[in-house]
């Protein structure tokens, strides 16, 4: 076997095998299984392609191949539009809606992972060349597991404190602890919440947390994955049945009225702390050094 | 959500005390609590708009 046909064929497998695992559908149902699997594990296999066949061509001298990348890149920004536009079509016939800033981070992903395989690739062909077979094999394992380990970012779990919070009505206004949900005047639908209405408080630990919750996408994702795995007691034509957050303007604590068809609030805060933190949500105040000490 | 054009709605108002409310809009007047809560929940099934208390015996419905 020629020196090129085994750096391609490392690169490619291990870019392949790095798409296979970053590719799981978990409760989000995303990207759905078979098609949806199908069209990325193919922009995978090109991801991974493309990378391993750069190192064969520049090591033939061909230099112009780097243009290649820019072709990937492209490539790549569609694949971020579909999955924006996928996402945004299915999204308007959801009861309890992602968000797009949910969508936005999750079509994000989706072409950050391509660039991770590329680069997988990229760096197994090198080392095939300078290291022989084992040699890619072994740093293209190291790649995968630098992608698959720090890829995955934060929870909300870890920044914030969540804890139960008492669904109750005052007259006609609805209250989780202290906080003010919605007005709703029906009787028939305060009983409806009281049976079904479960209560969370998000305590953010920091100003960096009360900033973030300040975000309505990512409330809007917190509200989104507890319905997705716990259901949602609510309908088409319910309009006063509808989980909301709202935040102590205060204080800064979040507070959940979620409807869930399964009311053990241990899961649902289990859930919370599990959503993960929007990249494009998150903020950082305290990294300003206006005011260091800077508590919201 | 974040958009500053008018979204709300008061599709019609439910009461049982006739001289406090008035205006354009549809306004149904019922003649207990138990007769304003049933046209309510029936508008709002109608509407699909959420009913609101405004003050004892004063219900609007609105479309978010």
């Amino acid at each position: 076997m020629s020196e090129s046909t085994l750096i391609i064929l490392v690169g490619t497998v291990l870019g392949i095998v790095c798409r296979v695992l970053l590719l799981k559908t978990d409760y989000r149902q995303y990207p759905t299984y078979p098609h949806g699997k199908i069209i990325h594990l193919a922009l995978g296999v090109i991801a991974s392609g493309l990378g391993s066949v750069l190192v064969a061509t520049l090591l033939d001298k061909n230099y112009t191949a780097v243009t290649f990348l820019t072709l990937a890149a492209s490539q790549f920004r569609d694949v971020r539009n579909m999955e924006r536009q996928t996402l945004s079509n299915v999204d308007s016939m959801e009861l309890v809606q992602r968000g797009p800033t949910y969508i936005e981070g999750i079509a994000m992903a989706f072409e950050g992972r391509n660039y991770l395989v590329t680069a997988t690739a990229f760096l197994t062909g090198i080392a095939t060349h300078f290291l022989h077979w084992y040699g890619g094999v072994l740093i293209g394992g190291l790649c995968i597991l630098i992608a698959t380990k720090y890829m995955s970012g934060r929870t909300v779990g870890d920044i914030c404190v969540v804890r139960k919070g008492k669904v109750h009505f005052d007259g006609p206004n609805l209250f989780v602890d202290d906080i003010l949900i919605y007005n709703t005047g029906l009787e028939d639908t305060k009983k409806k919440i009281l049976k079904h209405g479960v209560g969370l408080i998000l305590e953010p630990d920091n100003a960096n947390g009360t900033v973030t919750f300040s975000n309505l996408g990512q409330r809007q994702a917190i509200l989104h994955d507890v319905a997705t795995i716990l259901g949602v007691y609510r309908d088409s034509g319910e309009p006063s049945l509808v989980p909301l957050s709202k935040r102590d303007l205060d204080s800064g604590k979040l507070a959940l009225f979620l409807l869930p068809l399964d009311q053990d609030a241990d899961k649902a805060m289990a859930i919370v702390r599990r959503v993960p933190v929007l990249e494009n949500a998150y903020r950082r105040p305290l990294k300003a050094d206006v005011k260091p000490d800077r508590q919201l | 959500m974040s958009s500053s054009a008018l979204t709300n709605y008061i599709l019609a108002v439910c009461t049982i005390t006739r001289d406090s409310v008035g205006g354009s809009g549809p306004i149904f007047y019922c003649k207990d609590e138990e007769e304003l809560q049933k046209t309510s929940l029936y508008l709002e099934k109608i509407l699909d708009a959420m009913a609101h208390e405004v003050r004892p015996g004063v219900m609007i419905l609105v479309k978010h």
